[in-house]
C-alpha cells in the first residue's frame, strides 16, 4: 500500500474521506438478494480544535505508543505490512490508548444497536487489499495524498517517532532538533 | 550490536517493566545470557485486566500478555515462583531464597509494588484481601459470585474499577473512601463528585469521608463485620483493602536510602553500578512536578523497561519523563486524567473548565503552560492534550540527575 499524507490546512471539511472509508468494506461484498450491506464506522475522523480543523488519521507510527498502552493485548503491529492493526475481539475498552495517541486517531466506539456490549477500539485499517488508502483516493482538496516516494515516507515516519515515542536516542534527539 | 562474550542480564521482576526489558536486551543482544527471576509463578500478565476478570468480560487465559513460548524463543532462563532474597553488588550476585547466587553483570530491578496495608488491620485475616495478584482476583470473584457481601475500602482507581466490576458481576458492593470525594488523587472536587454521581445512579453505595478503623470477627475466624470510625457496623465477608499501592523496594532497602522508590537517571540507572530499576518500583521524572516521583501505571512501566534494557545492551537510550495520567471507563462513562489536575489558588496558575451535564473538561496551566488536563464523557482530545503537555514541558534530561 502506498503511505498517507496529510495536510489539515487544506483540509474543507467535506467528509468524503470519511464516507470512502466506511463504504470500502461494503464495495468487497458481493451483492446478492439481501440488497446493500450495512456501512461500517469511519475510522477518521474530523475534529475542530481551537479553531482549527484537524484531519485525526493514524501514521502507523514506527514505533506506535498506543500499542505500548495497551494492556489487553489489542494493538499490534503487523511485520509484514508495517501497519497498526486491532484484535477487536480481545480489546476492552479502556480508554489507554486514546490518552497516548498524539495525533487522536484512536477512538473506543460503542456499538449503535446492542447497548450492552462495551465500546471497542476502532482505527485505521491501512485499506489493506486497496491499491491506495481509500480516503486520500477521494479527498477532493489534497489534504489527504499519498506518498508514493517510500523514502520519503520513512523520514516523516521516523520523525513522528522522534517526537512521540516512548524513548529518544542521542541521534534522533539531534534529529528533532534540527526539524524544530 | 556488541559482541562481548558472556553478557549476563539478570531482571527481578516479570511483569510489564521486567518483560520489556527482555524485550529490548534481546533486540539488541541476542546472544548474552539473560535471566528472569520472579516470586510469581505466572507468565507475564496484564494487572490491569485483574477487575476485567472479575467483571467476566475476559478469561483467565486472556490475562497473558505473550504467548508462553516467549520466553523460550527468546532464549531467556527463567527462575519463576522462586524469590531473590538480598543482592550483593560488591560480588554482583542475587541471592535466592534456596540459597542459590546467580551472578549478573547488568542486573535490572524490576519487582513492582505491594498493595499498601494500613496498619491498624490485623494481619493474614481470612476475609481481608488486596488486589494486585491472579490469586486475589480469583478469590474476589468466586466469593463475589457465591454472594459474599464486599466492601471496598479505597476510593482510588482499583477501588473504583473494583466497584464498578462486582456491579456489572452482579454483586453489589459497598465503598468506604476516607477523602471526601472519589479519586481524590487523580481528579478534582467536581470531578469526583460527577464520578460518584453516575456511579449511585447505577445503584452502587459510596461513603466518603468514613475510615475503617477496626474489623470484627466471627467464631470461625472469618471477617463478620467493619466498624467504620463513625462508630457504624457494616456486616461484609470479604474488605478488599484498595489504598494503592507501595513500590516493593525490600531488595534494596539497606542498599539504596531514599523515601518511595528507588531513585533513577533518565537512563533507568539507579546510585549502584550496574544497576537498573524499572517500573513501579523505581522513582523517575515526573514533567509536570518537575520531581522524581514514583508513579505505578502502565505505560510508564513499559516505557522504563525497555529504556533499562536498552542501556543494559550498551545503547544510550533515554527516557522522555513520567506524566502522572490515566484512564478509566466507569459503567459507560469515560472518564481520563493527567497531570496535575488541582490548581492552586496563586496567581500563577490558571483553570480552564467546561461542564455540560456529564461532559467535563478542565485544564490546568502553570505559567502559561498546560501542565494538567481532566475529561470525562468526551475524551477524545486527551491524546493531543497529552502531546501538548509534554511538548510544553520541554527537554529535562540536562538539569535532572540521581
Amino acid at each position: 500500500m502506498l503511505a498517507l499524507r496529510e495536510e489539515s490546512i487544506k483540509c474543507d471539511g467535506c467528509g468524503r474521506c470519511q464516507l470512502a472509508c466506511s463504504l470500502g468494506p461494503a464495495l468487497r461484498v458481493p451483492i446478492n438478494d439481501q440488497g446493500i450491506p450495512k456501512l461500517r464506522t469511519p475510522l477518521l475522523w474530523l475534529d475542530e480544535i481551537e479553531g482549527r480543523r484537524q484531519i485525526s488519521v493514524c501514521r502507523h507510527c514506527e514505533n506506535p505508543i498506543c500499542v505500548d498502552a495497551c494492556v489487553a493485548g489489542a494493538l499490534w503491529v503487523d511485520p509484514k505490512s508495517g501497519m497498526v492493526r486491532v484484535h477487536q475481539n480481545r480489546c476492552i475498552g479502556c480508554y489507554s490508548c486514546v490518552m497516548e495517541c498524539p495525533f487522536g486517531a484512536v477512538r473506543i466506539v460503542y456499538p449503535v444497536e446492542e447497548t450492552s456490549t462495551n465500546g471497542v477500539v476502532h482505527k485505521c485499517d491501512g485499506c489493506i487489499g486497496w491499491q491506495a488508502p481509500l480516503c486520500a483516493i477521494f479527498c477532493p482538496t489534497g489534504a489527504l495524498q499519498t506518498a508514493k516516494n517510500a523514502p520519503e515516507r520513512a523520514a516523516k515516519r521516523r520523525r513522528e517517532r522522534a517526537m512521540f515515542v516512548s524513548l529518544t536516542t542521542g541521534t534522533v534527539r539531534c534529529a528533532v532538533k534540527k526539524h524544530g | 550490536m556488541r559482541l562481548r562474550n558472556m553478557a549476563k542480564y539478570v531482571i527481578i521482576g516479570n511483569s510489564a517493566a521486567g518483560l520489556a526489558g527482555v524485550k529490548a536486551i534481546r533486540s539488541k543482544d541476542p546472544c548474552g545470557e539473560v535471566t528472569i527471576i520472579s516470586d510469581e509463578k505466572h507468565f507475564p500478565y496484564s494487572r490491569v485486566l485483574l477487575t476485567h476478570y472479575i467483571a467476566g468480560h475476559i478469561k483467565i487465559e486472556d490475562f497473558f500478555l505473550e504467548d508462553r513460548d516467549l520466553f523460550i524463543r527468546l532464549k531467556v532462563n527463567q527462575l519463576l515462583g522462586t524469590r531473590a532474597i538480598a543482592i550483593h553488588p560488591l560480588h554482583r550476585t542475587v541471592e535466592l531464597e534456596t540459597g542459590q547466587a546467580i551472578t549478573y553483570e547488568t542486573l535490572l530491578i524490576a519487582t513492582g509494588g505491594l498493595p499498601a496495608f494500613p496498619i491498624n488491620l490485623p494481619a493474614k485475616i481470612k476475609g481481608i484481601t488486596g488486589l494486585r495478584t491472579i490469586e486475589d482476583a480469583i478469590n474476589i470473584r468466586q466469593q463475589a459470585m457465591a454472594g459474599a457481601k464486599v466492601v471496598i475500602w479505597g476510593g482510588g482507581l482499583v477501588g473504583v474499577k473494583l466497584a464498578c466490576a462486582l456491579h456489572e458481576a452482579g454483586n453489589s458492593p459497598e465503598m468506604i473512601v476516607s477523602s471526601p470525594h472519589l479519586l481524590s488523587q487523580v481528579a478534582d472536587d467536581e470531578g469526583g463528585r460527577l464520578v460518584q454521581q453516575h456511579m449511585e445512579r447505577h445503584g452502587l453505595r459510596i461513603r466518603c469521608s468514613a475510615d475503617v478503623v477496626r474489623v470484627v470477627q466471627d467464631s470461625a475466624g472469618g471477617l463478620k463485620s467493619t466498624i467504620l470510625n463513625n462508630g457504624e457496623e457494616i456486616p461484609c465477608h470479604l474488605l478488599v483493602v484498595c489504598k494503592g499501592v507501595r513500590p516493593n523496594t525490600s531488595l534494596v532497602d539497606k542498599l539504596l536510602s531514599g523515601s518511595g522508590g528507588i531513585p533513577v537517571d533518565s537512563r533507568m540507572r539507579t546510585r549502584l553500578p550496574n544497576i537498573y530499576a524499572a517500573g513501579d518500583v523505581a522513582n523517575t521524572y515526573d514533567i509536570t512536578r518537575q520531581e522524581s516521583c514514583s508513579m505505578p501505571i502502565w505505560p510508564h512501566a513499559v516505557a522504563q523497561g525497555r529504556t533499562a534494557g536498552l542501556n543494559m545492551a550498551g545503547e544510550k537510550a533515554r527516557y522522555r519523563g513520567s506524566l502522572p495520567r490515566n484512564a478509566l471507563e466507569i459503567l459507560g462513562l469515560p472518564f481520563i486524567s493527567m497531570g496535575i489536575v488541582q490548581a492552586p489558588a496563586q496567581e500563577e496558575w490558571e483553570v480552564s473548565i467546561h461542564r455540560q451535564g456529564n461532559n467535563y473538561q478542565k485544564l490546568v496551566y502553570f505559567q502559561g503552560r498546560l501542565v494538567g488536563a481532566m475529561l470525562t464523557d468526551r475524551v477524545e482530545p486527551a491524546g493531543r492534550l497529552q502531546a501538548s503537555i509534554r511538548s510544553a514541558a520541554g527537554d529535562w534530561f540536562d538539569q535532572y540527575s540521581v
